[in-house]
């Protein structure tokens, strides 16, 4: 039974409030569930990346409430937003945001170094786990310079991976990447939602879209289409076809 | 985030932009090492002066016109006070004074039939070499009888019988004019060297009153110098000389003491106090340069904050809190300025030991400077790593993802 996880109500956001404020989210009411692949999609200054930064607890609504797993994070303090954001979500960008010449262990240990409860082994055990599972076990002590762009984002997306979140946020994940790597990362988070990771993408690119389970559509601020692929493409499968 | 994690991550981000680290902490360092060196040089200088000065004696005392220690100015008719017959009262009414003599001094120029220098020349009495710790190196001191006489004899030192002679003793015996009055050489001193950068041995000593008569042409003398036979007689002789003068000087002005006496001790309490200002004075020079090396550490930090944007939009965004961040780069700044303070420190034993030879001094590098130029390079690192570290704290993870 899929668990409700993100539940927006009449989430508004406006900068600039004042003669000149822009009304980039309206009203919006959303609700994701725990096994769901959803793409925001929709034209710049439709204001998908305003309710990705919204839903990934990097920015805070004007109005409107915002209840993660039936807790409301809308309007917390500083301090325990940014808990939130370490116990329960992974980020995933499109320029990956690695630290420069740092070995990717070293890349993917770091949202653990603000977590008191892991200890050096446990961090150093846990970074190896996940390198692997994003088939980079042979690249665990490589810095980062010297990876290739697919495999700067799988750093990326094991580092997002590897404090076990709720919730990956990923934004324009293959905006860098050439095609085949591109369907090589979703391939892969095809293989992470089906074991269980909610994932949330921010894209432009339409056969993307194809590989997730629900399509939003923004414009001007405003959800003009919510709906469930019924074709979900397999990145797997695209791959074989067009040669890996 | 763990002590180790942050200490690790701020040498490695150090380690990363090797040159720059070093020269940010070049300001510290420097600060660092002319604190010390500066200080140890002071402290060196306060030691010799007071070594110098110990040197002569703790039994010494000096009366001199004047008020006390502070009044810089003084009329014709004070600085005139102190006469010859002074000097007998003494030895009449002050049984703890041993030695005695009264002291003219002047500038004149020393010439020999080929060659002329300019000197300083003193008149006293025989007790003068006594006192001052003068001996011969060639010839003789004048006996008690010359030295009261208004014979031309002197003594010379190491530094004018070169210049005059070409040898020791050549110039014994020899007739050298000061100021026009010929006086017989009879002796050269033993070697003093230099104190304070004055040449000792540039000197010329005559009879009190063949410089006091012949050559200046005055019934005065500038001063007095007692001594006793031992330290501990100084107290009482002082209370004995007080005496003495604070009754004669209220008979004949009927007003203050114009005088003052000055104990060696005393001396030594104000040159010392002197130098010791100096040596402060010194380290609040180079302290400037210290400050300077922590604006240059804090001009660093906020470049490195300004390029690290993006990193520090990522650790926001993975849940560091601001705490987190401010912590970081604060114990970057604190231990580029720990790594200058330490090399400063090695710098400063160097500076210490180098101009301390060049100078002739014994420089001593003492703990406390280094307690103080190591803590306050920290307080550097902590009040100049503050400021870049609260603006990376503060910033918005949003807008620090997307700086370019």
């Amino acid at each position: 039974m899929p668990e409700l996880i993100i539940d927006l109500t009449n989430i508004t956001k406006i900068f600039n409030p004042g003669e000149n404020e822009v009304r980039a989210l309206e009203s919006i009411n959303l609700k994701i569930f725990s096994n769901e692949f959803v793409s925001l999609i929709g034209a710049s200054g439709s204001g998908k990346s305003t309710l990705l930064n919204i839903l990934g607890c990097l920015d805070q609504p004007t109005a409107g409430s915002y209840l993660l797993k039936g807790e409301d994070v809308s309007f917390m303090s500083k301090s325990e937003i940014s808990k939130i954001r370490n116990r329960n979500f992974g980020f995933v960008f499109q320029a990956y945001n690695l630290l420069p010449k740092t070995s990717a262990i070293e890349n993917v240990e770091l949202p653990l170094l603000y977590n008191p409860s892991f200890s050096i082994k446990e961090r150093r055990d846990k970074a190896k786990a996940v390198l692997k599972r994003v088939g980079l076990e042979n690249r665990i002590y490589h810095k980062t310079n010297e990876l290739s762009g697919g495999q700067q984002q799988r750093v990326a997306i094991a580092r997002a991976l590897v404090n076990d979140p709720l919730v990956i946020f990923a934004d324009e994940p293959t905006g860098n990447l050439d095609s085949k790597t591109g369907y090589q990362i979703m391939e892969l988070f095809q293989e992470l939602n089906q074991k269980g990771i909610l994932i949330v993408m921010v894209t432009h690119e339409l056969d993307i879209v194809t590989f997730t389970k629900r399509k939003i559509v923004l414009h001007d601020g405003v959800i003009i289409e919510d709906v469930l692929n019924e074709n979900v493409m397999s990145a797997h499968q695209k791959l074989i076809e067009i040669g890996r | 985030m763990k002590i180790r994690d942050l200490l690790l991550s701020a040498f490695r981000s150090i380690n990363r932009n090797r040159t720059r680290s070093l020269l940010t902490v070049l300001g510290v360092i420097i600060g660092v090492g002319s604190v010390i060196g500066m200080m140890a040089i002071g402290k060196g200088s306060e030691n010799s002066i007071k070594g110098e000065l110990g040197k002569l004696g703790t039994n010494l005392m000096a009366i001199s016109p004047g008020l006390d220690h502070h009044s810089v100015s003084l009329d014709m008719a004070t600085s005139q006070i102190l006469k010859e017959r002074d000097v007998q009262s003494i030895l009449k009414f002050c049984p703890s004074v041993h030695y005695i003599t009264p002291v003219v001094q002047t500038k004149v120029q020393a010439v020999t039939g080929t060659f002329n220098v300019r000197t300083t020349i003193v008149g006293g009495y025989s007790d003068y070499f006594v006192i001052n710790n003068f001996r011969v190196n060639a010839g003789q001191l004048f006996d008690t009888k010359t030295g009261k006489s208004i014979q031309k004899v002197c003594v010379i030192g190491k530094t004018v019988a070169n210049e005059l002679f070409s040898s020791e003793e050549k110039a014994i015996g020899a007739i050298i004019r000061l100021d026009k009055i010929p006086c017989r050489v009879i002796g050269v001193l033993e070697e003093k060297g230099q104190t304070f950068g004055f040449d000792r041995d540039d000197i010329v000593i005559a009879p009190f009153r063949t410089v006091q008569k012949r050559i200046l042409g005055i019934n005065y003398a500038s001063s007095i110098l007692t001594a006793t036979t031992t330290e501990n007689l100084v107290d009482m002789a002082t209370a004995e000389l007080n005496d003495l003068f604070l009754n004669r000087l209220k008979r004949i002005s009927g007003g203050e003491p114009q005088f003052n006496i000055r104990t060696q001790k005393e001396m030594m309490d104000i040159m010392g106090s002197i130098s010791s200002m100096l040596t402060l004075l010194l380290a609040a020079i180079a302290s400037i340069s210290l400050l300077v090396g922590g604006i240059g550490i804090m001009n660093i930090m906020l470049v490195s904050v300004t390029e690290r944007t993006r990193e520090i939009g990522l650790r926001l965004a993975v849940g560091a809190p601001s705490k987190a961040i401010l912590l970081q780069f604060l114990i970057e700044a604190i231990i580029l300025s720990l790594i200058g303070g330490i090399i400063g420190i090695v710098l400063g034993y160097v500076l210490a030991a180098s101009v301390g030879s060049a100078l002739g001094l014994n420089a001593v590098v003492t703990s406390l400077s280094i307690v103080m130029a190591f803590s306050f390079s920290c307080i550097v690192g902590i009040i100049f790593g503050f400021f870049p570290a609260r603006k990376a704290a503060r910033l918005n993870p949003i807008d620090a993802l997307r700086h370019e």
